[in-house]
This record gives C-alpha cells, structure tokens and sequence, in this order.
C-alpha cells in the first residue's frame, strides 16, 4: 500500500500526552513509551484517518521551514516506526465518522 | 515571609519555581544567571527527591531564562517528565480498570492522594508525580477487593492484615512491575487513636464523584476532609514532607479558598485531635507560598509556643535527603496529642514490625 495515498488513525491501546512541544506515547498493551518532538507531535495530532499522509506532508511544509524531500522521508519514516510499532493503523479508504480525539 | 532561611544556597530557584508554578507567573530571569555551574546537578538531586522534576520543566521550559540553562540539566529534566508521564498514563489506565471492577461489584471505595489530588487541582494533572493509586475500602470489603484485584493480575506478598493499625496493603502486578495499587481502610492516624478518619461516616457521607473525562468519574475526598488528611500526610507520613505535598495542599486550600467550611474544619480536627500536624502544615504553606488561610484558623490550632518555634518542620521539610526512619519517628512524636495515644503509637509500631517481620 502507497503510505503517502494512505490514511492513519491511532491505535485505541495508545494513551497520549502533551509534554510542553512535546508528546508522550503509551502503548498500554507493551508499557513501552515513545516521545515524539514538536514535528512528530503535529504529524500524529493529524492522523485522523481522514486525511491521506500525503496531505498531513503538505500541512507540515506549511507550518515549518523544512525541506520537501527532507521532509517527506522523515514523515516516511517516522509513520514506518509507528506502525512497526503499533500505535498506527493504515487504512486504504478515509474513516468515514471518526473524530480525532482531543488533545488531552 | 521566613521560610527561605531553611532552602540551602539555591533557595531562591526552588522557591521561585513552586512559586512560579502555584501563581502561575514566570521564573524570574534574574534569579537563573545567578546558579553556579556546578550547582546544577544538585538542584536536579533537590527536585527530584522532592518530587518537582515535571512542575520544574513545565515552569522553566515556559521561562526566558531556558536557553541559560545547562544543556545536561535540561535534558535530564525533560526526560524525567517524560517517564513522569507515561508512568501516570500507565497508573491512571489501571486505575480507571480497577475503579470500574469495584463498581461492578458494588464495593463502596474513593481515591486519595497522588490521582485524585492531581486530577482535580494540577493544571496540566500530569505534574503531580504518583507511583502507586491509593483506594480506600471499607475493612469489611477487603476480602471481596482482594479476589477482584487477583483477578486484574494484581497480588500482595502480606499474608495477614490488621484491622487495628493503618494498613496499607500493597499490590503489585507481575506484567507491569511498576504499577503498584494500596489498599487501605483508614489513614495513619489510627496508629495511635481509635477515632476513625478515613473510616468515619460522616467522611463517606460527604464523598464526591470527580469527573476525569467525558464518561468517568471517580469518588474522591470533600475539601474538608481532605485537607486534614493531606495536612496529616504530609507531617507524618514517611518520608516526612516532601515539597510536593506542600503543593497540594496549596492547590487544595486555594481552590476551595470560598466555600470552605473553616469552622467545621477546625471543630473536625480538634475533635480528632490533629491540630499539630494540621497547624504545621498550614503555616508552612502560608509562609511559602502566600496561601490564605484565615488568621483565626491558625489561632484556633496553634500548639505550646515552644513547639510553635522549636519544632524542626520546617528544616525537615525542605532537607535534600531521606533520614533515618528512626529518627524521624522520633521527631514526630511529639506531634502525637496526648500521652496515651502516644503509648500506642509506640505500641502499634511494634507490633507492626513484628507482623512485617513474621510475613518476610
């Protein structure tokens, strides 16, 4: 499946924070932690499986003086660990009805 | 305004930090230019024994002052925020699982301390570190919340339990090793007198369901009640009186600053005869932190002169290391009212130990 034509919804065994710019991930399944940086944070407060990567790329190139290609292989590879990690889920079509959860 | 006396060298940042945090008002840029280099890592030890890293990266990453500090001491505070709170996230996730079986089960229970304090009154709540969630039962639920608590993977290495003396009975879960839940059934108090506390009606009574998110609640202590027991806390629970226990009881008195019944609180712990403790913990926080707490309060409390101003509290308080727990037992003696609940407390710890030795 093309990640960047995808869409990514988080996975419901991950508890979340905001840690100032930052962001604390639970997997509650493993007990494992994972941080994400202030990027990596804006990148996973988007994936509410409604819009493709592809468009959450774009939105980062806007928000951040970064580039493209720099941009999109770090998106590439941060959503790869995610989901070798499980705290993301790939769906091929858009979840119809979902609303992304607030940032608690 | 006294208290600063007692803070070692750099007083000045770890006032200004609880400060900082409890006005929320930002760090001072004068104060951070005057830390030595080789300062830093002792302030990290200071806070971390008293349990501020999260509230000290909160309000100094915030700060002008941030791109001053030491890279090392930054990274060490910001990394322990980060377990910080993936240990709450992880605590607060069991909590809410216990908390739903006990309901099932229709066993009346509330939580105290570290989740409910931090739940209600710190803003983020996952500044207020925890590393266990306290559940109070009634004494005859507990076998009933031991068969749920097995059944949730949690188990005890006590093999018998108490019912005279404060028993905080601790679970632990062989999956997840730092994830402890404590069971108990009245405060420290009932070391040395019979009076019931955390077991009394009128404390059930007034328990009230505090909403954690859209759908949960969990029951909690009545302002009234649950500064007496944060004051009691916070003078005779070991170690004695850590800087964040002064917080939550800044928070608490200043949020309920309005409706507080004073009166009844001050009637409530004379009658419980806990008027040192909660003397003590009070003024320090008014000393420290500016908290109101009504003059007349204080007066109503206040022990002997020469325990108003010999009693090291405030010296232990803000001391950078734990003592022995003999000694500090020793020290707290004296904030034990009358000479026969003096006796039992003697009484209470030594079968206490006898019992904890029996069960190794």
């Amino acid at each position: 499946m093309n990640r960047l034509e995808s869409f990514f919804t988080k996975s419901e065994k991950i508890a979340w924070r905001l840690v100032e710019e930052d962001s604390v991930l639970l997997n509650l399944d493993t007990g494992y932690y994972y941080t994400l940086n202030e990027v990596g944070r804006f990148l996973w407060e988007s994936l509410d499986g409604k819009k493709k990567l592809s468009a959450i790329h774009k939105e980062i190139l806007d928000h951040y003086d970064v580039d493209p290609d720099t941009a999109k292989s770090d998106v590439l590879e941060l959503i790869d660990n995610l989901l070798k990690e499980g705290l993301v889920e790939i769906h091929e079509l858009p979840e119809e009805g979902l609303s992304s959860p607030a940032a608690p | 305004m006294n208290e600063s006396k007692s803070f070692s060298v750099y007083n000045g940042l770890i006032l200004e930090i609880l400060r900082s945090f409890y006005e929320s008002t930002p760090v001072l840029g004068t104060i951070v230019p005057l830390i030595k280099e080789s300062q830093w890592g002792d302030i990290f030890t200071f806070l971390r024994f008293h349990k501020l890293l999260p509230i000290a990266y909160h309000v100094l990453s915030g700060s002008e002052s941030w791109e001053t500090i030491p890279n090392d001491f930054k990274q060490s505070l910001k990394q322990a925020s980060f377990e910080n709170t993936a240990l709450i996230l992880l605590l607060r996730h069991f909590m809410e699982i216990v908390a739903s079986a006990l309901e099932k089960a229709r066993i009346p229970f509330y939580i105290i301390k570290g989740p409910a304090v931090a739940l209600e009154f710190y803003r983020p709540s996952d500044l207020r570190p925890y590393t266990d969630i306290d559940i109070v039962i009634p004494f005859n639920s507990f076998g009933d919340a031991i068969a749920i608590l097995n059944d949730l993977s949690f188990s005890s290495r006590r093999k018998s339990f108490t019912k005279e003396y404060f028993d905080s009975v601790h679970f632990s879960n062989a999956q997840y090793p730092g994830i402890c839940i404590d069971l108990q059934w009245e405060s420290v108090t009932s070391i040395w007198t019979r009076e019931p506390f955390l077991s009394s009606k009128e404390v059930w009574d007034q328990i009230r369901l505090l909403k954690t998110s859209e759908s949960k609640h969990i029951p909690v202590l009545a302002p009234m009640f649950l500064i007496p027991f944060l004051c009691t806390h916070l003078v005779f629970h070991h170690p004695m009186a850590l800087l964040f226990h002064l917080m939550d009881l800044a928070l608490v008195v200043r949020d309920n600053e309005s409706d507080l019944p004073w009166d009844e609180l001050v009637r409530w712990v004379q009658y419980k005869k806990l008027g040192k403790p909660v003397y003590h913990s009070l003024t320090w926080t008014r000393d420290t932190l500016d908290v109101s707490i009504p003059p007349a309060v204080l007066d109503a409390l206040k022990p002997g002169v020469v325990e108003r101003h010999f009693f090291p509290f405030r010296r232990i308080a803000s001391r950078h290391g734990n003592m022995p727990e003999f000694l500090e037992r020793v020290i707290k003696f004296p904030l034990i009212e009358g000479w026969k609940n003096k006796t039992r407390s003697i009484t209470s710890y030594c079968e206490m130990f006898y019992q904890a030795t029996k069960d190794e």
